[in-house]
């Protein structure tokens, strides 16, 4: 079961991933990476990660994606204006890619003899958000604030950038 | 039965595919997008090792990754309306320079 | 199934029952909202009585609504309808599946995964696209970018119903519904008492939200889409019309459960029982009191002169007397079904008394266009609802620390937030006149 969840949110995600980038509108690959994401989410889930999961959902979906899809529709651009061949770019980027996953693949097969690593934890901690904000606000606290602060500056650059545009 | 290398493959393979994207793409959009899919990937493998371990400390962070990516993704939208407004396009091969 | 996070196999029975329960029950709840919304609004408004022939017209709503569910939108064939086609279904399964973590009683609630209320929270956020891709799949251009303006005011106004609600979630210490509600049983008090300035906050926020007393469009719209209009005119999608007033019942579901005490009774505490027997006193004050407006309405029954009078007041006595007799019966069968009848009925008054207020708001004060709206939501309310966290998280660590009531520490908190807000409100208020004069 838990297998089987596994192999539908992974390929969801992949599916979408791979969908994403490939299409032409930006919209469109909006959408699709909504949908990644949220595959993503359904992947936290069946880690037991229920904190993640939501702040997914509520972060990157609900927020980030739909300001993607804001933008995407107030530029209000052609979406087949790039229309120059791009041939080239593909062919490297996928030899790019390959070499890339190549890398990791071996990395991961050759971490599971030299690392041994232990097996999943069978268990998950019910109590998620607690753990999640007791590790936040003790162990990582330092950072937690310094995140806190680059958002803030984040808030009021984009806020100055729009004021000065308008 | 599900081992941590299925998580880290499936990350591998999110991780590529945002590689590929950003290289391959000319949509300054598109290409923001597969940056939040690397980190996403990268958010994937903290989950997956932070359940390996038991503990939290993963999980936390990924919250930051998350809210790393969501100010990028704010920034960047907004460079990209700005670039817009200028210049009429979201090519990337047009953003070819710093002043203008 | 040892491992996937939220609902245990064992558990999932009652759960399943419940959701199955609540997708059937929630459709014809809003038949009912939408009916008793109009019939409200013609009382205060004097707006146009919506054509109500036959029983009421109820029977005819859950006939509506069951033809929209079957329903063949016909309108949007000429659009981009390939991809746009799953819009009206992400709104509406985005509302409804809100209220999976709802705590209707004690004994119905479908799952309680310990991020519950985010869980509600990013449901509403997924509704965003519900709006976003209503303007793709409407003729585009002019009409598109009014729907992106308003998924910008639907973002910023859910920004503020959630900092609302986290002044709850705060004293409460849990963002477990169930656990919020139990919270509330165990200090004795419901959430609204201690944090009055979050429930406020959380209910301009959430009404701004709603499509409910704002700008031009939406307002058209809850017109022009009316469950009357909705089937009569084979309009584009009904789904989003449905959408928007299950999205009313669960905010107004929040809001029960975080502030006003979930399937709490009021004076939940006071558990006095009648000598003898195991049946608390209060538990018999809602059964008294639906028997005793059954009967009264039976009498209007007899007094009332025209035909739709008294069809209305017969319907009025029938449901007290249900009510009444269900919450009686209930007393004497066993603990648990009693705790079940009476906490389902507890939480149904409240959202309905909630949803009332909505109505009542939204057809009595003035409408605010949006530009007005947002400028005072990002200024003042967004502003405020972060005073008043910080200020019940002092109060909260105050009451844990130095052991003072906290009734004391969130009466101070709470002036603290009045004071900020109404500074606020004339400081930023008046500078955002200034610029709006300026800029005209």
């Amino acid at each position: 079961m838990n297998a089987l969840v596994f192999y539908f949110f992974a390929g969801l995600a992949v599916g979408s991933a791979i969908l994403m980038v490939t299409r032409r509108d930006p919209l469109h690959a909006a959408m699709c990476m909504a949908s990644a994401l949220l595959a993503t989410a359904g992947i936290f889930l069946q880690l037991g990660a229920e904190f993640l999961f939501i702040v997914q959902i509520f972060l990157l979906v609900g927020a980030v994606m739909a300001l993607f899809v804001f933008v995407a529709r107030s530029l209000d651009f052609e979406a087949g204006k790039i229309r120059r061949k791009t041939g080239r770019r593909w062919a490297v980027a996928g030899i790019l890619g390959i070499i890339v996953a190549g890398q990791m693949w071996f990395a991961i097969a050759a971490g599971r003899t030299s690392l041994r690593l232990p097996e999943m934890q069978a268990n998950i901690a019910p109590q998620n958000t607690e753990a999640v904000g007791n590790a936040l606000f003790h162990s990582l606290v330092v950072p937690f604030g310094i995140t806190s602060v680059l958002l803030l500056v984040t808030m009021i650059g984009v806020t100055l950038m729009w004021n000065r545009r308008a | 039965m599900l081992s941590i290398d299925h998580y880290l493959a499936l990350s591998a393979v999110l991780f590529a595919v945002g590689v590929v994207g950003v290289l391959a793409r000319r949509n300054v959009m598109v290409v923001l997008m597969s940056i939040l899919l690397i980190l996403n990937a990268v958010n994937l493998n903290l989950a997956a090792f932070s359940r390996l371990h038991g503990t939290a400390d993963g999980q936390a962070f990924a919250i930051f990754v998350m809210a790393t990516a969501a100010a990028e993704a704010a920034v960047g939208l907004g460079i990209i309306v700005a670039f817009f407004r200028n210049r009429g396009t979201v090519d990337l091969e047009e953003m070819d320079l710093l002043k203008w | 199934m040892d491992s996937f996070g939220l609902i245990s196999l064992p558990a999932a029975v009652p759960s399943a029952l419940s959701a199955m329960g609540a997708v059937l029950a929630l459709p014809l709840l809003v038949a009912y909202t939408a009916f008793i919304e109009r019939r409200i609004a013609e009382a205060m408004d004097e707006r146009a009585r919506p054509v109500t022939p036959g029983a009421l017209g109820l029977l005819r709503y859950v006939a509506r609504i069951a033809r929209v569910g079957l329903g063949q939108d016909e309108g949007q064939a000429e659009l981009r309808r390939r991809i746009f086609a799953m819009a009206p279904a992400i709104a509406l399964v985005a509302a409804l599946i809100g209220y999976a973590v709802m705590p209707v009683g004690p004994a119905f609630q479908v799952a309680d995964p310990n991020v519950g209320l985010l869980f509600i929270l990013g449901l509403g956020a997924l509704g965003i696209y519900g709006v976003l891709l209503r303007g793709e799949a409407s003729a585009g251009g002019r009409i598109a970018m009014d729907f992106v303006n308003h998924a910008a005011q639907v973002v910023s106004c859910q920004a503020a119903a959630a900092l609302g609600l986290l002044s709850g979630v705060l004293l409460a210490g849990s963002l477990a519904m169930g656990q919020i509600v139990q919270a509330q049983l165990d200090q004795g008090q419901w959430f609204i008492f201690y944090v009055p300035a979050g429930f406020f906050i959380y209910f301009v926020g959430s009404m701004a939200a709603m499509n409910r007393a704002t700008a031009e469009l939406p307002a058209a719209d809850a017109d022009l889409f009316s469950v009357d209009a909705l089937a009569d005119a084979t309009l584009p999608a009904p789904f989003y019309v449905l959408a928007d007033y299950v999205s009313v019942i669960v905010v107004a579901g929040i809001a029960t459960t975080v502030f006003l005490g979930g399937w709490l009774r009021p004076m939940a505490s006071f558990r006095d029982r009648v000598p003898g027997t195991t049946i608390e006193i209060l538990d018999i004050v809602p059964v008294v009191a639906a028997l005793g407006l059954a009967l009264f309405w039976y009498r209007r029954v007899r007094s009332h002169r025209t035909e739709m009078q008294k069809k209305a007041a017969a319907t009025a006595s029938g449901i007290c007397a249900f009510v009444g007799l269900a919450l009686g019966i209930s007393l004497f069968v066993s603990a648990a079904v009693m705790a079940a009848v009476h906490g389902a009925f507890w939480f149904g008054l409240k959202v309905g008394g909630y949803i009332y207020c909505f109505v009542w708001v939204r057809f009595t004060l003035l409408q605010v266009e949006r530009e007005r709206l947002m400028r005072q939501l990002w200024r003042i309310v967004i502003p405020v609802g972060f005073v008043n966290l910080i200020t019940t998280a002092m109060a909260v660590v105050g009451t844990q620390d130095t052991g003072l009531p906290m009734r004391l520490t969130t009466i101070a908190a709470t002036v603290a937030t009045l004071g900020a807000g109404v500074w606020l409100a004339k400081y930023a208020g008046s500078e955002a006149e200034m610029q709006a004069a300026e800029g005209e």
